[in-house]
């Protein structure tokens, strides 16, 4: 406008013929330009500076963009040769020369020069001056404010039905008139066993108990559906279940990515809180209040509810963030941006972060909006806690009655808040005017007001979310409630309610629901009462005949359920629920290893846990919410199942089909174990009880008679393979563990089942009689059990067969009264199972010597060998003075890196032995006998600490005898992993079995 | 019948015998048990006339110094010891000191006369066959970043890998093996994301073969073990799982996704049966795995990654990758570090071209070689190099590149790349191109957007295409 004026204004002063001049001049004026400098520009600087590339924001072949300049400001100033940029570049200045690769000859830039100071005239184009930004007038078009997701909510009356027996809910009369309107009826009630089935892995994550199936079976009572709501809203793993869903969508994890992957030690209090909240059904707006600016809210005084405010926030911390970034100014506004962006996600389903470099291309979302939410988060400190010394802000706080204290992960506002200044393009070298904090404009108003509270706005933004006149808040929050039930939102794009996202199907509906919502206190449990009590809810995912397919093919009219493949948390935790393994606690942290505290080298604390298929924590038996969440680590069989993207906000699962999902359920060592579990919990039943049983438990519902014939006859079949004619005899017949084997085994002097082992005060304890307490071993230096036992499927009562792990360093188990070893005088046998972890050229296993005496007498463990060029790990054994040390480099006497190995070697009766694996790999003759003082066998390294094992050491027996070939060869069958059958052979049948219906289709849906 | 745990090895160890399995299979097929969707992994032609059909990567994990192997710098040996002589740019170490020369010998090598270090003899010799591009150039200065935008375009985003855009866009010529298999990826710098599909779909992700941390003679595929106790015994379990999956899937309204699943099982049952042999070494030749230098010392580990590779595509895998990580990043104790890192690769990657040449698999086999970035011209304190993104080397082999080709070239002293820069998105935009596809317009549509590999950028470098 300002440059209309301008010329009008020159216009009037100027005289007729002067006027005439003055055209003909500027005639002339064009000519040159585009005769000499419109070729000049598009040959020497268009390519970088055009429509394929903006290099500095700048283009020359428009004059608009001329006009306009790039990043540094303008380029061109008519008549100033000194103020023109491009002049300066193309002459070349301390700021570089342009172009950067050839300079222009002499003629062409002073044709430049001649230009510019001809007044730089472009045909078509008044004046030199930059045109004025084209928003003028109001910010937003009268469209843009009648988009449907920013209105208030409206007050919906309940639409009439035809249908008036159907509806059991207020919603349904919503979903029913608009299937009438279309001539579409809802399809048949799901069977109640099908609906109870359903209704708990939506509520729980789980599939119901047998006696839960038993109790709402048999209960006729008109309640019975809603008392069975009202326990499972109750029982706590409903928070785990919808806790995950939370989770999700905040894109939790405990490790920062990107380079470093820096850890996040405290995250797990963040995910406990969640967890906590949706069981104690916090109102949802504190619940967004308390994650936003928990730290903000005022200090109770009780010690847990302040901890849990200061908790919340780490909503905000547990982003990814790149903190090996050089430019640490970049760093911080990178983090902010992906609160911000979020935030933005979470909360409201507006896609804010596409506004950083450009006003948002679809929404009403100007960039100046979102530098003002963004300097709302640059005002609070996320990073470099100096006062905790710690990567993130970590405060400790002093728990009562305590004397340790208790760090949580939060964040803290600035001393002194400070707006940003718009960044051009999103750079922030590049400054535009100043963005005050405040709210998007779009729904808080044009003309609301600044913050202007001392603090960096956190609060005063949580508590404009959480308010009732945002209308997207509670919209946002009930549609993912749908959608996690029905399986697709109201409106379908559960993360995107703007103009580029999908409109909501049932609009009135969104509206009733959230006005609900809002009138029940923001209560979430409320909201689950009346979608799963309703008969939307209760239909059969079959649709019969229905013409449903015809007309709405997309079901979005809801005229039936849909299927729903469980999630890789519920596929994970049903297999161990149903095999009686899965570990209830809740809460805490299983994040300790794999987390390296203090990597000096590169000064930060890094999470690295290597190979993630051995991380120890993956293991656990723990809900699937409970198991460490590291970016880019994540445990490989949530990721094989579609588990939430870790790195970003993730409102609905993608759900993949995969051969390698199928070769995990098949083949994996966990479902192997659960499915050999479930063969174990079932044992003492009739065939066809067990199958009943097992339907049960995965399926929820009884076998039919083909089901019965098809599974009978898969047994039977396969136990006709193995000979097994009368399941009970041939159980009686087999001893019944490896302990019992070892310990029936002739000559055993001494016995370490390992997994018995319990520390008290260092003291290792046995309850095996074999082990008599006067030889009680001491744990020295630490030594730790390893859960992976040596010998499968002989658990202890944690359901664990751990061995014990050992540091490489100078851990071991010391036992220093040998005097048992006096029966084994004319000959001896020592056996144990190792797994080395390291290539260590001498891994010290197990040995006897006697310090005080300075006398050694034999040792065993791992060696590396060359074979063929690659370094390989054999056993090694030694007898001093009767032959040394010997080893065997044949394929048979090799063993594997992490890998159980069985180990048994003899002295007496005229040689020295060594069996690996069941098989004798070396023998030498010998008339030794053995030799010994009066101390100390050792396991894990010498009492000196002057060799050592990396790895672990389990099922240690010694006896006084040479061990024949066949019982060497039985024992580590029956040790060895699978060999179990040699124990159970049926129940090798039935894990097969078990292990089938966990691939079933039936199993991984819920209808 | 008595049950050895002997024979059970024997049975299992390679998975299962190949000739009953194929026989079930067959089995199974004419039962009519039909494919009931399309597969992802379906073979789809690209935009036009490709070059190359698949893509061997090999990835030097740490960043390999371009001024130590292939782009010699005769500058520094004349100013060794002299102080760089222009400000330097923003780097990773803070003991930079001064200009280095290169520890090693350059000589010429083939027709095309390229010199090439004493690093990599063997790889010299194919010299005629491999197009350097000498002015590559990143942004990122540290390993996370430059790693995921070498894999995925992206140093800061979650995106799909350069593996799994292909198989998207081509499918996989075996219906039986992965279409994007990745050996010894790496466990740190993003690990898993550098083979992940991102927002593609699951299908198209890396199958990882093992770990970096795990030797290649006891690498596998994950869960692909079977563990069944004969192959008899798996099929009568699948046939019981099958049974209940298509009476559950005809009881129910169509849903592809039921289909989808039981083929699932199918495909899986075998790969079971087609991986184990795929990936079995021993039979190749003696002579040949020598060739690579399995079991012939340093080369061991490598070799078999290099000649599974070729057996890979030679079945008609899409793209594979080989990983030497972690090993490059000698900010110390360069020449003890490049010489072993070098004796561990240069034969079996010499071996590998001399193979794939040999029997006409070059033409179609596009060969890259990869680092992050490279090493600064000068010493990170006494006998280091810290990395140096602003100029760097790649090379190309087969597929459609021109041999015995140099592109593009650094300074005088091998710290920035000057003529003719090659940046990750146009290196993007060249491997498809020589795939057959229009980097633009290959693209996925998620959250309401069209995304590619290269963005918004990329050139594609038509100076090297043969």
């Amino acid at each position: 406008m300002r440059n209309f004026l301008l010329v009008f204004c020159l216009f009037l002063a100027l005289a007729p013929h002067e006027t005439l001049v003055a055209e003909e001049t500027r005639a002339a004026k064009e000519r040159f330009f585009e005769n000499k400098i419109r070729p000049l520009l598009l040959a020497r600087c268009v390519k970088c500076h055009g429509p394929e590339e903006e290099e500095a924001g700048l283009r020359l072949d428009q004059a608009e963009r001329l006009f306009r300049g790039g990043e540094s400001g303008r380029v061109v100033v008519a008549g100033d040769l000194d103020k023109s940029r491009l002049i300066q570049l193309v002459r070349g200045s301390d700021d570089g020369t342009m172009p950067p690769s050839d300079r222009l000859p002499v003629e062409e830039i002073a044709l430049l020069e001649r230009w510019v100071e001809d007044g730089a005239i472009w045909p078509g184009y008044e004046g030199t001056d930059p045109l004025p930004d084209k928003k003028t007038g109001p910010l937003f078009s009268d469209e843009q404010k009648a988009f449907w997701a920013f209105q208030p909510l409206a007050v919906q009356a309940l639409p009439a039905v035809e249908n008036s027996h159907w509806s059991r809910e207020p919603v349904d009369r919503f979903v029913l008139a608009a299937q009438e309107a279309v001539q579409l009826g809802p399809a048949a009630a799901a069977d109640r066993l099908i609906w109870l089935r359903r209704l708990s892995f939506d509520l729980t994550g789980l599939p119901p108990t047998q006696e839960a199936i038993a109790r709402f079976s048999s209960d006729a009572s008109p309640d019975a559906a809603s008392r069975l709501v009202d326990r499972l809203l109750a029982a706590p793993a409903y928070g785990e279940r919808w806790g995950r869903h939370w989770l999700d969508n905040v894109r939790f994890a405990e490790s920062a990515g990107h380079d470093g992957n820096n850890g996040y030690l405290y995250a797990w209090r963040y995910r406990d809180y969640v967890i906590d909240s949706f069981n104690r059904d916090r109102p949802y707006d504190q619940f967004i209040v308390e994650q936003i600016a928990g730290d903000l809210l005022p200090q109770t005084g009780q010690f847990e509810r302040d901890l849990e405010q200061a908790v919340a926030t780490g909503f905000l911390q547990v982003g990814p963030k790149p903190v090996v970034m050089r430019d640490k100014r970049q760093m911080l506004l990178d983090i902010a941006d992906e609160q911000v962006s979020t935030l933005g996600v979470t909360f409201l389903a507006m896609t804010i972060g596409c506004a950083r470099c450009h006003d948002h291309k679809f929404d009403p979302i100007p960039t100046q909006d979102y530098y003002s939410l963004t300097g709302i988060f640059t005002s609070t400190h996320v990073m470099f806690d100096d006062a905790a010394d710690s990567m993130w802000i970590e405060p400790e706080f002093e728990v009562p009655g305590a004397e340790e204290k208790l760090r949580v992960m939060s964040v803290k506002d600035f001393a002194e808040p400070k707006n940003l200044a718009v960044h051009l393009r999103g750079n922030y070298r590049t400054l535009g005017e100043e963005a005050p904090r405040r709210f998007l404009q779009i729904l808080a108003g044009e003309d609301h007001a600044p913050i202007e509270s001392p603090g960096s706005g956190r609060l005063e933004l949580a508590h404009w979310i959480a308010t009732e006149e945002n209308p997207l808040t509670a919209r946002v929050l009930v549609n993912r409630l749908w959608q996690n039930h029905f399986g697709t939102g109201i409106v379908p794009s559960a993360d995107d309610f703007g103009v580029r996202g999908q409109r909501p199907t049932h609009p009135e509906l969104l509206d009733w629901l959230s006005s609900e919502f809002l009138r029940r206190g923001w209560s979430i449990k409320a909201l689950h009462r009346i979608l799963v009590q309703s008969a939307s809810y209760a239909q059969a995912v079959s649709t019969g005949d229905s013409s449903g397919p015809k007309i709405d093919p997309e079901n979005q009219l809801l005229w039936h359920m849909p299927r729903r493949r469980l999630a890789a948390e519920e596929i994970r935790d049903a297999i161990l629920f149903t095999s009686d393994t899965l570990d209830r606690s809740m809460g805490g942290t299983l994040f300790t290893s794999g987390y390296n505290f203090n990597r000096p080298e590169v000064g930060l604390s890094v999470v690295d846990i290597g190979i993630a298929d051995d991380y120890q924590p993956f293991k656990e038996l723990r809900r699937s919410i409970y198991l460490p969440v590291i970016r880019n680590q994540m445990n490989p069989m949530l990721t094989l199942f579609n588990t939430a993207n870790e790195h970003i906000p993730v409102t609905k699962r993608a759900e993949g089909t995969v051969a390698p999902q199928a070769l995990f359920l098949m083949n994996s060592r966990f479902s192997r174990t659960a499915a050999w579990q479930l063969a174990l919990v079932t044992r003492k039943k009739p065939a066809e009880q067990r199958i009943r049983e097992i339907f049960l438990r995965l399926l929820s519902r009884e076998p039919n008679t083909v089901e019965f014939a098809e599974g009978l006859a898969y047994i039977n079949r396969y136990r006709a393979d193995l000979g097994i004619t009368d399941n009970e005899k041939s159980v009686a017949a087999l001893p019944t563990s490896y302990a019992n084997m070892i310990q029936a085994t002739p000559g055993l002097l001494v016995y370490y089942p390992l997994h018995d082992l319990r520390t008290v005060e260092g003291v290792a304890e046995t309850t095996n009689a074999v082990q008599p307490q006067a030889h009680a071993g001491r744990f020295v230096n630490g030594a730790t059990f390893d859960l992976d036992g040596a010998v499968a499927h002989e658990l202890n009562q944690d359901g664990q067969d751990p061995g014990i792990q050992l540091n490489g360093t100078n851990q071991r188990i010391q036992i220093d009264d040998v005097s048992f070893l006096d029966a084994a005088r004319a000959a001896i046998s020592v056996e144990y199972w190792i797994k080395p972890n390291a290539m260590t050229r001498l891994n010290y296993a197990i040995g006897l010597d006697d310090l005080a005496a300075g006398q050694r007498y034999w040792k065993s463990g791992t060696h590396v060998v060359d074979v063929n060029g690659v370094s390989r790990l054999t056993i090694f054994h030694e007898v001093f003075g009767h032959g040394g040390y010997r080893f065997a480099t044949t394929e048979n006497a090799l063993v594997e890196l992490d890998t159980w190995s069985h180990v048994v070697f003899t002295l007496g009766e005229g040689h020295r032995q060594l069996f690996v694996n069941g098989e004798l790999v070396d023998e030498m003759a010998t008339a030794a006998q053995p030799t010994f003082g009066t101390s100390s066998l050792t396991f894990g390294s010498r009492a000196d600490d002057s060799e050592w094992l990396a790895g672990g050491i389990d099922e240690v027996a010694i006896y006084g005898s040479v061990l024949d070939e066949r019982t060497v060869r039985n024992h580590f069958m029956v040790g060895k992993n699978r060999s179990a059958e040699a124990v159970e052979p049926d129940l090798v049948v039935w894990q097969s079995y078990c292990q089938a219906l966990f691939c079933m289709n039936e199993f991984l849906f819920v209808e | 019948m008595v049950f050895s745990r002997r024979s059970m090895l024997q049975a299992s160890a390679c998975g299962f015998g190949h000739t009953a399995l194929m026989a079930m299979l067959q089995e199974t097929v004419r039962a009519g048990e039909s494919a009931a969707t399309e597969s992802p992994l379906a073979v789809k032609a690209p935009h036009f006339k490709p070059r190359a059909k698949q893509v061997i990567f090999l990835f030097m994990h740490g960043g390999v110094s371009h001024v130590d192997t292939f782009d010699p710098k005769p500058k520094l040996d004349e100013m060794h010891g002299q102080p760089l002589p222009f400000k330097q740019p923003l780097q990773f170490s803070s003991d930079l000191r001064n200009l280095l020369k290169s520890p090693w010998n350059f000589q010429q090598y083939g027709k095309s006369g390229l010199p090439v270090s004493d690093l990599f003899p063997h790889i010299a010799q194919q010299i005629d066959d491999i197009c350097l591009v000498r002015s590559m150039k990143v942004e990122q200065v540290d390993h996370g970043g430059a790693i995921l935008q070498l894999h995925t375009g992206s140093a800061v985003f979650p995106r799909p890998s350069l593996g799994s855009w292909v198989v998207y866009g081509l499918g996989s010529e075996n219906q039986d093996l992965p279409g994007f298999v990745t050996l010894l990826p790496p466990t740190i710098h993003g690990a898993d994301q550098n083979a992940a599909a991102g927002f593609l779909p699951a299908a198209y992700q890396g199958t990882p073969v093992g770990n970096a941390l795990v030797p290649m003679y006891r690498a596998q595929i994950r869960d692909l073990k079977p563990a069944q106790r004969s192959p008899e015994i798996q099929r009568r379990q699948l046939d019981l799982i099958q049974q209940a999956n298509r009476r559950h899937r005809d009881r129910a309204d169509r849903d592809t996704r039921l289909d989808a699943r039981i083929e699932s099982f199918e495909l899986a049952f075998r790969m079971q049966m087609s991986a184990p042999e795929a990936v079995d070494l021993s039979q190749e030749s003696a002579t040949m795995r020598e060739s690579y230098g399995i079991e012939q010392g340093p080369a061991d580990n490598f070799g078999r990654q290099c000649l599974l590779a070729r057996r890979l595509v030679e079945r008609g895998v899409r793209f594979v990758q080989c990983s030497h990580s972690y090993k490059w990043d000698q900010h110390g104790g360069l020449f003890a570090g490049h010489t072993t890192n070098a004796k561990e690769v240069d034969q079996p990657i010499a071996a590998l071209l001399a193979d794939l040449k040999q029997r006409g698999l070059l033409d179609e086999t596009l060969v890259v070689f990869g680092t992050e970035f490279g090493r600064t011209p000068m010493a990170e304190g006494k006998d280091g190099r810290d990395h140096n993104p602003y100029g760097f080397t790649m090379w190309l082999a087969g597929g459609g590149v021109k041999g015995g080709h140099a592109y593009g070239a650094t300074d005088e002293f091998g710290y920035h790349a000057v003529q003719d820069i090659v940046t990750m998105y146009d290196l993007h935009a060249t491997i498809l191109h020589l795939l057959g596809f229009d980097h633009e317009r290959l693209t996925y549509r998620y959250a309401g957007r069209d995304f590619r590999l290269t963005d918004v950028h990329g050139k594609v470098i038509q100076d090297i295409l043969a």
